[in-house]
């Protein structure tokens, strides 16, 4: 026994790896497996690791698609849109913290800036898309969104009473809604969203307009 | 043991021959398997549509601060692992207990054990990814971690191997593991709020 000692501990972390592995796979309770992932980078080498190589400004892999999720600890909620290689995105945590961004998604990657330093860098596929966004001021943390279809994804509404509102609002799939209302730069939790319903907000007493936002859309004031 | 009247003769240099290449194969074997076992890994990680299991739910299952509490008692036993080998590789003088090489294999294995279950999650959720510097490094020293823990044992497994494998083996695992834990459980701790 203890002559094969080496192999059986080989042997001890593998099967164990495969258990939590087959554990793992069976208790997920969407249990998507498959999908096609595209645009494979280089596979892990064996010895010295390699950079990967990138797509050069490629095809996007994917024409149109939204996606809304969160950061890892509940910071924020992320919502994205694309379009043919375009995108926006809003950021925000449902009470002060909000950023618009716009960028380009080539092959895999997504890339969006906001003002103020806020920013995306991220990889996007048909199913999801994991990154880190970084809010004005700096603060980032790593996200991963779903890929969703309406009414999940990114709303945008407008009210002018005196001042104009510009409110953000992420639809998760789970029908999660978060918004912040941006009034002339003072940001607060924004009014309730139903996105089967969006004609109905109000804010102050004045009706919004609500649209949801395809990759295409200019949020960034020039 | 050999004397001046003991020359070797042609069998016994042939068999030393032979014993020689037979380590060399073993070796080679063992490296094969290492590479293998990281390549499958990272393919896996490619090909497996990461499925953020959980992210529709609360964010992240399992929480980041678990997986790092388990990733730091994994990164302290590998530091155990590190000085009970220079222990019983004579760098603390006159200091070689019989229990060292005991408390390095267990040191050793608890380690790896206890890393299992954050790599599964990793693998599982997130696969192979690339959207940043720290990530990708945590992707593929991830693989090549597990391929040179499998060559580490399947070295230790053959008696005659040379003197400069286990030390480099043993270096490039306790390397690996303390770059994970630099690029997830330190970034975790350095920006939670």
């Amino acid at each position: 026994m203890k002559r094969y000692a080496p192999l059986l501990t080989l042997l001890a972390v593998a099967v164990l790896g495969v258990a939590l592995l087959t554990i793992t796979s069976v208790s997920n309770p969407a249990n998507r497996n498959a999908a096609d992932s595209a645009a494979p980078n280089a596979p892990a080498p064996s010895a010295a690791p390699a950079a990967p190589e990138r797509a050069p400004a490629a095809a996007p892999a994917v024409a149109e698609r939204a996606y809304a999720g969160r950061s890892a600890g509940n910071e924020v909620t992320v919502a994205i849109a694309v379009k043919d290689g375009r995108a926006v995105a809003y950021v925000c945590d449902g009470k002060k913290i909000e950023a618009w961004l716009e960028g380009t998604l080539q092959g895999e990657r997504l890339t969006l800036q906001g003002r103020d330093g806020a920013s995306i860098e991220a990889t996007a596929s048909e199913a999801q898309s994991f990154g880190i966004v970084t809010a004005a001021g700096g603060r980032s943390w790593p996200f991963a969104a779903k890929g969703v279809s309406s009414p999940a994804g990114l709303y945008e509404g407008r009210a002018t009473r005196g001042v104009t509102a510009r409110i953000g609002w992420v639809v998760e799939d789970d029908g999660r809604v978060t918004g912040v209302v941006n009034r002339n730069g003072v940001t607060d939790t924004a009014p309730a969203l139903d996105p089967d319903n969006p004609g109905a907000v109000t804010i102050d007493g004045v009706p919004v307009a609500v649209t949801a936002l395809d990759g295409d859309a200019q949020v960034v004031a020039r | 043991m050999t004397s001046p009247f003991d020359v070797p003769g042609p069998d016994t240099r042939t068999s030393r021959a032979a014993e020689r290449r037979a380590a060399n194969n073993g070796l080679i074997v063992a490296f094969v398997v290492g590479a293998l076992v990281a390549v499958t890994l990272g393919v896996y990680g490619q090909l497996h549509a990461p499925t953020g299991y959980g992210v529709s739910l609360a964010g992240f299952p399992g929480g980041r601060a678990a997986k790092s509490a388990l990733a730091t008692g994994t990164l302290i036993l590998a530091v155990v692992q590190i000085l009970s080998a220079m222990v019983m590789y004579g760098r603390f003088p006159g200091w070689n207990p019989p229990w060292i090489g005991t408390l390095h294999r267990w040191s050793g294995r608890g380690a790896m054990l206890l890393s299992a279950p954050i790599a599964v999650h990793c693998l599982y959720a997130f696969g192979l990814q690339s959207y940043d510097t720290r990530v990708l490094i945590h992707s593929l020293v991830g693989c090549f971690l597990y391929g040179a823990f499998a060559t580490k044992m399947l070295v230790l497994q053959r008696p005659k191997s040379p003197g400069w494998a286990l030390p480099l083996l043993g270096g490039a695992v306790f390397t690996a593991l303390v770059t994970m834990w630099l690029t997830s459980s330190l970034h975790f701790y350095a920006t939670a709020a």
